[in-house]
């Protein structure tokens, strides 16, 4: 049986996980910003609708 | 970007001084601060030309450069507390990097809140301007300054203190294509943003 990992190095085990968890952040982020992006997109096209998408 | 992130997991090697492979991070970590700085800089550098000009586009384009650079600096902050959680087991502990960041949030959050409070399009413009001249002043102080003036946790700055960039080539060559492409990713959301905010003051009666 292996003895316990000493406290001290525990995190480096899962330290490529939280580069995973790092690339998750950005990435969720950054499409927020493209969804808050794409709002403001249908604002305008609710304010000023195109004449061709009229019934 | 994805052979950025290959490259970021799999090619670099990890650095010394760090915590298993957390110096992987700062791949990520340092462009999210860097891209803020610029987007800052932008934000100050179109309400000066609003002062001057008075053109709308001057406004729109400040207001597009300080919403993305608060959103970069947010990711910093975040990516910077996993980063604090692997290297000191703790995901904040008020390192004057840390309260420096916090600070910046704070200034940018207003600089959106005056945005938000003034219905006014001129009297926003105007105001919102004047004040984004100001919060760039607390730019460099706060990401540059404040950091080297006290004793911090974080790691050596990119030039570290000889001047010297202090990296072995394959962690150097991911580290400033990361860089890179994360200002060209930021320049296309910038772009986006700006082409939106003409949309919708064409848009309007």
């Amino acid at each position: 049986m292996n003895p316990a990992a000493p406290s001290a190095i525990a995190p480096a085990h899962g330290a490529l996980y939280y580069v995973a968890a790092v690339n998750l952040v950005i990435w969720a982020g950054l499409f927020f910003y493209l969804f808050y992006l794409d709002r403001k997109v249908k604002a305008a096209q609710a304010a000023h609708p195109n004449p061709e998408d009229r019934p | 970007m994805a052979v950025i992130i290959w490259a970021s997991f799999l090619w670099a090697r990890p650095a010394e001084n760090f915590v298993g492979e957390s110096s992987r991070i700062v791949f990520y970590h340092v462009p999210m601060a860097w891209v803020s700085t610029v987007a800052f800089f932008l934000a100050a550098w179109h309400s000066a030309a609003y002062l001057r000009k008075r053109r709308t586009e001057s406004d729109e384009a400040a207001a597009a450069a300080a919403r993305l650079g608060l959103v970069f600096c947010i990711l910093a902050t975040v990516t910077g507390a996993i980063f604090a959680r692997v290297m000191w087991n703790a995901y904040w502990n008020w390192d004057p990097r840390q309260t420096s960041i916090t600070l910046l949030l704070l200034v940018y959050g207003a600089y959106l809140g005056l945005r938000g409070a003034i219905e006014d399009p001129e009297r926003r413009a105007t105001l919102s301007a004047a004040y984004a001249l100001v919060a760039f002043v607390t730019v460099p102080f706060l990401m540059f300054a404040v950091p080297r003036m006290y004793a911090s946790l974080h790691p050596d700055t990119v030039l570290n203190a000889r001047g010297r960039v202090e990296m072995s080539s394959d962690i150097k060559t991911v580290f400033f294509a990361a860089n890179l492409a994360f200002l060209v990713l930021f320049f296309w959301l910038y772009s986006l943003d700006r082409k939106v905010s003409r949309l919708l003051r064409e848009a309007r009666p």
